[in-house]
């Protein structure tokens, strides 16, 4: 019984983990469209698989990340904003 | 008599009227140009031999079950592992891909507030739903999906020939010239998979009614390919994903949108009701062949499938499988083994035919041996063939060990049955 109950903290406390975490400053369209254009901006399309494949709608110039392999932001300056477009 | 050919002949289309056959066909133009055409063509011409075949009067097994008759031709095992292979591998991966890609469709052309993901799974358990409300309603419902599909692809060929500005003279770059390769007529043959399904112990006398279907597909999809390459540059066909809503839009602008994103939607609701549907009678077969004092058809048998193949897709959607560039490879290997299924049920046909008509039927061994070699070319140029030889060979070993252990767990059954005296005969 213990090791059961030891078991469901450790899997609610990893279930909570993300409530912890840094928060992720998010954008809308509108001031997406206003950055477009700008030489800092750079939007990484995160979406995998169908998630990609089948939309009809691709951010025109955005950089496709495969496989969530993120070192592509190596390439460029520390002070470019980075837009990660998920669906 | 007509409508249960209808049911029959809908069900053979599920396959090729589905968005994922469209987009291999708008991919294939692309790259293959008016050429493409032409090696479509002798690919239809090979399919359209396996109803001549399959469906031919003499070529009919002693019993309905068309299981039986492939066992009966080629063996237990073989007919079970490759029927195992191609119906589950298929019903399992496709229908999570393409659920997936209705949600998309539905997201983006009609409602970009409702989530593509609660899209996909309502469709699920509509489809189940059908299911659970009995096979007839199943069926039923089959023509009607491919129905909508095929009114619109029809509308946007016809609005592409005859009312759209944009179209541009189809022609041929100077100086190419027509070589024959292999590679898109074996991409030709796994388009026009599903035709197998039909038999003349479906529905006596339909072999007319299902070769006129056939024709009537390919005229479609012939028609659909020459109007996509009049509306959109060959490389951007090649090139896209979504290569059939990018004509779609061409053609028509934002009504041809949304009436390609109700081909979409139909087209996934015919294919995975009709996957289901196709799996589920081959699961029964199967098991009325090995155990035949079991609950035959029993409706709640009947309906298990269903409820089994919805949690398996629930539970790859969830698992985010349609995610994975995995998925792809997996179905194209399900793609594969179902072609290797459509040559075994040539040969078994081939079989019956010369016993039935005691006579060499050695062209059609030959033309049954096509199809499994079209896997292993499709596979070899594959750009990941590798990966998807494995993936092959696994989805076989796995159905053949399977398989095999029912094989074997029928045979002890059968030998603890105590044997029957003379008097128990009636």
């Amino acid at each position: 019984m213990k090791r059961v109950l030891s078991l469901l903290i450790v899997l609610a406390a990893l279930a909570a983990a993300p409530l912890f975490a840094d928060s992720v400053p998010k954008m809308d369209k509108d001031q997406l469209k206003s950055m477009l254009g700008s030489k800092s901006l750079v939007i990484l399309d995160v979406r995998l698989g169908r998630d990609w494949s089948t939309s009809e709608f691709k951010i025109k110039d955005a950089l496709r990340v495969d496989d969530g392999d993120l070192s592509v932001v190596k390439n460029y300056p520390k002070e470019s904003t980075f837009v990660l477009y998920c669906a | 008599m007509f409508r249960s050919n209808l049911t029959f002949a809908s069900l053979a289309l599920c396959w090729i009227l589905s968005p994922d056959a469209l987009v291999l066909l708008g991919n294939s133009i692309g790259i293959g140009g008016l050429f493409f055409l032409a090696q479509f063509t002798i690919g239809a011409v090979l399919s359209l031999l396996i109803i001549v075949l399959t469906c031919h009067p003499q070529a009919k097994g002693t019993t309905d079950n068309s299981f039986s008759c492939l066992a009966n031709a080629t063996g237990l095992v073989p007919a079970m592992t490759l029927t195992l292979a191609a119906r589950l591998g298929l019903v399992l991966f496709l229908p999570t891909g393409m659920l997936v890609t209705a949600g998309f469709s539905f997201n983006e052309t009609f409602l970009f507030w409702f989530p593509n993901f609660a899209f996909s799974f309502l469709l699920l358990t509509i489809i189940l739903a059908l299911h659970l409300a009995g096979r007839q309603i199943a069926l039923a419902a089959q023509p009607l999906f491919i129905g909508l599909t095929i009114g619109c692809l029809g509308l946007l060929c016809l609005a592409g020939l005859f009312g759209s500005p944009g179209a541009q003279p189809l022609q041929v770059e100077t100086g190419e010239t027509f070589t024959l390769s292999v590679s898109p007529v074996c991409t030709a043959l796994l388009l026009f998979l599903g035709y197998e399904t039909l038999h003349s112990s479906d529905s006596p006398g339909s072999r007319r009614y299902y070769l006129f279907v056939f024709i009537a597909g390919f005229i479609l999809l012939a028609l659909w390919a020459i109007v996509s390459l009049q509306h959109v540059p060959p490389a951007k066909l090649a090139k896209s994903t979504i290569p059939n809503v990018i004509s779609a839009r061409a053609i028509l602008g934002q009504p041809g949108r949304i009436i390609m994103g109700l081909a979409v939607i139909s087209g996934t609701c015919g294919l995975v009701n009709g996957l289901f549907l196709l799996a589920g009678r081959s699961l029964e077969q199967i098991a009325d062949s090995i155990f035949p004092s079991s609950a035959k058809g029993s409706a709640w048998r009947q309906r298990s499938w269903p409820v089994l193949f919805s949690l398996a897709i629930g539970i790859f959607m969830a698992a985010g499988l349609a995610g994975s560039e995995k998925l792809e490879t997996y179905i194209y290997s399900a793609l594969l083994c179902w072609l290797l299924l459509t040559g075994l049920r040539c040969f078994a046909a081939a079989r019956m035919l010369q016993t039935n008509r005691e006579i060499s039927s050695a062209p059609w061994y030959l033309f049954s041996a096509v199809f499994p070699l079209a896997a292993v070319w499709l596979t070899y140029v594959s750009q990941q063939s590798t990966t998807l030889a494995v993936c092959c060979l696994l989805l076989l070993g796995g159905s053949a060990a399977l398989s095999a252990g029912l094989v074997r767990y029928h045979r002890i059954i059968q030998n603890k049955k105590p044997p029957q005296t003379q008097g128990d005969t009636p």
